[in-house]
């Protein structure tokens, strides 16, 4: 019983992660209807911040506290949000109305630009790299159950994270300018919403939300490269697609659901090799039977 | 017409008989390369057929290689001690149509479920069903796992690449050059409209991706047979995505555009190999820079002329 | 032939709660012109997609020459003889007008993939016999000249005329023409009346006009149809629907209600 929970409580702490990245799937696909492909890299890019930014914050604050993790992570988002937005305003603005797969296509060539420059000798090199311990750690026993304080601070992040975002969508003047926007574009134009301010501020808060998912990430696992990203962001979008892409509670739900899926298949002696294909597994039987995905509405094709 | 294109067949492939009757004459590295420009010749017509004639955007075609390569090598690989060497020609044909027709069975089996989906809900689901054919190889024991298949004799040759190019070209175009063969494209500009018209929209579709992935595996045979070898890392979604920026820098829908294209991207990255640290990084900026500019792919020149009134 | 072409038996459909077409009993003769008509939001486009195969009725039947079409696919449907237009006109876009009929003339021609790939006589012969028959249709409605031209790069009225050559091209029974004169001026729509007509008298066949445009309607159809809100409320010649006072509420009605 306990190897279940622990089990839960493994799959919840990734999933999380994955929670954090599909959030920014989903934002910038509900509202330009296009799968930013780069999106797993600007994850791996808020990683490798975290971890250029660890020993500059230590000159001020202590090395492994709460305070000079906070300051990383919210650093890290910064840098990261900024990033977002540059790559919409180079790869993507100009694109704006072409057909989709034309943005699908610089998606992807946008995202092969950040792995392979930052895998170069000059950049970040290929290697993996050890992520430095940014908080205290310790193990927690409950019960026979074992809860890193890693674990602990994902879902206390995360949980805080999807709150301000909940707050910024549904209360604030840009939160429902960006929904407008998603709902009818050109609608939205005419009430006078700046279309690509819009824009802007939702890849900018998606990368955030994708720089948080990448510390959070490293804290786990310790280890970071420049391709760490491509298997990460792929699942992250699965998660979107699971929740109903384009849907922000469905992104979050989504992420958890893979991650305890995911973790619990890994675990089932004969899967656990195939751990990298259950994502797909999942998205195919997904996009089958539920295209619009679990809490997604369906929209068809008028005659 | 008509006999121009089969003409264009024989033409061809007694010119890659010709070609590879003198083979010993040439460089031994530029061979290599005009077997690789081949083999992606193959790769890219075959997904015109599914990604620029029908539209079915397809980012999975190097798991329809994959699946041809491993069927074709592991029967090459069964039968190579127990028949006199006489034989091998007839082993590496029977393995290349055996490689393609599983290839074109697991064409079937993504088309089928896939049917629905469009633009790039299908570009995602193709890409992971690609996927699950790479780590579906790269776990069983029997195809080599993560090390791969290795001491796959060496029967690929000039001959045998560009005799099977023709062919996929002939096939692709003569389909496409037809009145039956409109039908893709019609279902690729509007597939209501199209099945008003009493198009089978279900039908055009699995045609082109069990044909354009049974040629997949062709070259996933040929593939093979001239490198030797194969690891499941091969036929990751990179080598999709380069088939896919063949057809897209050819101009989607356009037989020989794509042939260009292909055999352009076969040789600027072997024209690149003392850049190696930034031929990856050049690589990435074009296909950005290309869909900027010229999203509709550069060898289309004809198109805006000739359309308009 | 016996009985009439086309005959919907207590045709209803709902989506959810909403329903959009309730019992509607209708029927078309062989050679009939016969209009569909109907304030904005009648159930018009519905009942057309529920002939076309769309849509299957939730209850009641559909017969076309007197088999029942439930179940069938809009290309099955048109192989039996169903062609149609589009109201938003879906042209092949990236083909030439010559390429956009041969689409549909491929219907009747027995000859698939195996053919097309061995090029045989049987084969070359046939292409020809396509191409005649296309530029025969073509020249019959003055668009031969466009031949190589793409079919999007045409003039607005054009399009519609290539839409409808098109349909004609697969050889139908019933012609279904989706609100044609939507988008036309008046001296368009006055071409367009005389076209249907031709088309009607040249080719022999059953049209079904669903019209907004009731100067359009009432030209030339011989038998006319009434929908609001989903429910048959008249049928009959022109001049008993034009007279009918539930027709003139209908219409009026919604008039009254825009214009206060």
């Amino acid at each position: 019983m306990s190897e279940f929970f622990q089990q839960l409580i493994n799959g919840l702490a990734i999933g999380a992660i994955y929670a954090l990245i599909a959030l920014g799937y989903t934002m910038v696909y509900g509202i330009l209807r296009f799968i930013n492909f780069a999106h797993g890299d600007v994850f791996m890019l808020g990683a490798f911040a975290g971890y250029f930014l660890s020993p500059v914050v230590n000159r001020f604050l202590p090395a492994q506290s709460y305070a000079g993790g906070a300051v990383v992570l919210v650093l890290a988002m910064a840098i990261c949000a900024l990033i977002g937005m540059l790559i919409e305003f180079l790869a993507y603005r100009p694109l704006r109305n072409r057909p989709k797969l034309t943005v699908l296509i610089t998606a992807i060539g946008v995202s092969l630009f950040i792995e392979y420059t930052c895998q170069h000798d000059a950049v970040f090199k290929a290697a993996p790299r050890k992520f430095p311990e940014l908080i205290p750690f310790t193990n927690w026993h409950l019960g026979g159950l074992v809860l890193n304080t890693n674990q602990v601070i994902v879902f206390v992040t995360t949980m805080l994270l999807l709150v301000a975002l909940t707050v910024v969508v549904q209360k604030t003047k840009v939160g429902t300018a960006m929904r407008a926007v998603s709902f009818n574009e050109q609608a939205a134009a005419l009430m006078g919403v700046n279309i690509n301010r819009i824009i802007s501020f939702t890849f900018g808060l998606g990368s955030a939300l994708a720089a948080a998912g990448g510390i959070l990430f490293a804290m786990n696992y310790a280890s970071i490269d420049p391709l760490m990203g491509v298997q990460t962001g792929l699942k992250a979008f699965v998660a979107a697609v699971l929740g109903g892409i384009g849907n922000l509670p469905g992104a979050a739900l989504g992420g958890l659901l893979l991650g305890v899926v995911e973790t619990f298949a890994g675990g089932i002696p004969g899967l656990s090799n195939y751990r990298d294909g259950i994502a797909f597994g999942v998205l195919i039987l997904i996009l089958l039977f539920r295209p619009a995905g679990l809490l997604g509405k369906l929209q068809t094709e008028k005659v | 017409m008509d006999n121009a294109a089969k003409r264009f067949l024989f033409a061809a492939v007694a010119l890659a008989v010709i070609v590879s009757l003198c083979s010993s004459y040439f460089n031994r590295y530029y061979l290599g390369v005009a077997i690789d420009v081949g083999i992606n010749v193959i790769l890219a017509v075959s997904l015109n057929l599914i990604n620029g004639h029908t539209g079915q955007f397809s980012l999975g075609h190097a798991g329809f290689m994959a699946v041809g390569g491993y069927t074709t090598a592991k029967f090459a690989l069964l039968l190579q001690g127990q028949l006199p060497p006489w034989a091998q020609p007839l082993i590496f044909v029977a393995g290349l149509l055996l490689g393609g027709s599983m290839a074109a069975v697991a064409g079937l089996a993504v088309g089928v479920p896939t049917l629905r989906l469009k633009g790039d809900y299908l570009a995602i689901v193709t890409l992971g069903f690609g996927e699950i054919i790479r780590v579906i190889f790269q776990t069983t024991e029997a195809f080599g796992a993560a090390t791969g298949l290795t001491g796959i004799p060496h029967w690929t040759n000039f001959a045998w690449t560009w005799s099977c190019a023709a062919l996929t070209v002939f096939v692709v175009a003569c389909l496409v050059n037809s009145t039956y063969g409109r039908g893709f494209i019609a279902v690729h500009d509007d597939e209501v409209a199209a099945g008003a018209m009493g198009i089978n929209p279900v039908r055009y579709k699995i045609t082109a991706f069990v044909i354009g992935a049974f040629f997949a595996g062709v070259a996933g045979g040929l593939y093979a047979h001239h490198k030797q070898f194969l690891s499941p890392g091969g036929f990751d979604f990179l080598k999709s995505i380069d088939i896919v920026v063949m057809v897209i820098l050819g101009g989607m829908g356009r037989t020989v555009g794509v042939i260009i294209a292909a055999v352009l991207l076969t040789i600027l990255p072997e024209a690149l190999r003392g850049f190696a640290g930034y031929r990856m990084i050049l690589y990435s900026l074009l296909i950005i820079i290309l869909m900027l500019t010229r999203p509709q792919g550069l060898f289309t020149f004809g198109r805006a002329a000739q359309r308009k009134v | 032939m016996i009985g009439p072409l086309l005959q919907l038996q207590c045709v209803t459909i709902r989506f959810g709660g909403l329903t959009a077409v309730s019992e509607v009993d209708f029927q078309i003769g062989g050679r009939e012109l016969v209009g569909l008509i109907g304030p904005n939001g009648a159930g018009k486009t519905t009942v057309f997609n529920l002939v076309t195969g769309v849509y299957q009725p939730t209850s009641g039947a559909i017969l076309f020459a007197g088999q029942p079409t439930a179940n069938l696919k809009s290309n099955q449907l048109a192989r039996l003889g169903i062609a149609r237009t589009f109201q938003n006109i879906r042209l092949f876009a990236s083909m030439s007008v010559f390429d956009n009929v041969r689409v549909a003339v491929q219907l009747h021609s027995p000859h698939g993939i195996r053919d097309a790939l061995w090029r045989g006589r049987g084969f070359r012969e046939g292409e020809r016999a396509v191409e005649t028959q296309v530029m025969e249709l073509l020249e019959i409605f003055n668009l031969g000249r466009f031949r190589a031209a793409n079919a999007k790069s045409l003039p607005y009225g054009d399009q519609r005329r290539l839409e409808i050559v098109r349909a004609l091209a697969t050889r139908p029974k019933l012609l279904l023409l989706d609100e044609p004169a939507a988008g036309m001026n008046t001296t368009e729509k006055v071409a367009l009346t005389q076209l249907i007509r031709f088309i009607k008298d040249k080719f022999q066949i059953a049209v079904l006009l669903v019209e907004h445009d009731m100067q359009v309607v009432m030209g030339i159809c011989e038998r006319i149809a009434v929908l609001d809100y989903g429910i048959k409320i008249a049928e009959g010649s022109p001049a008993k629907v034009r007279a009918d006072p539930r027709v003139i509420e209908a219409y009026l009605g919604d008039e009254l209600k825009i214009q206060n």
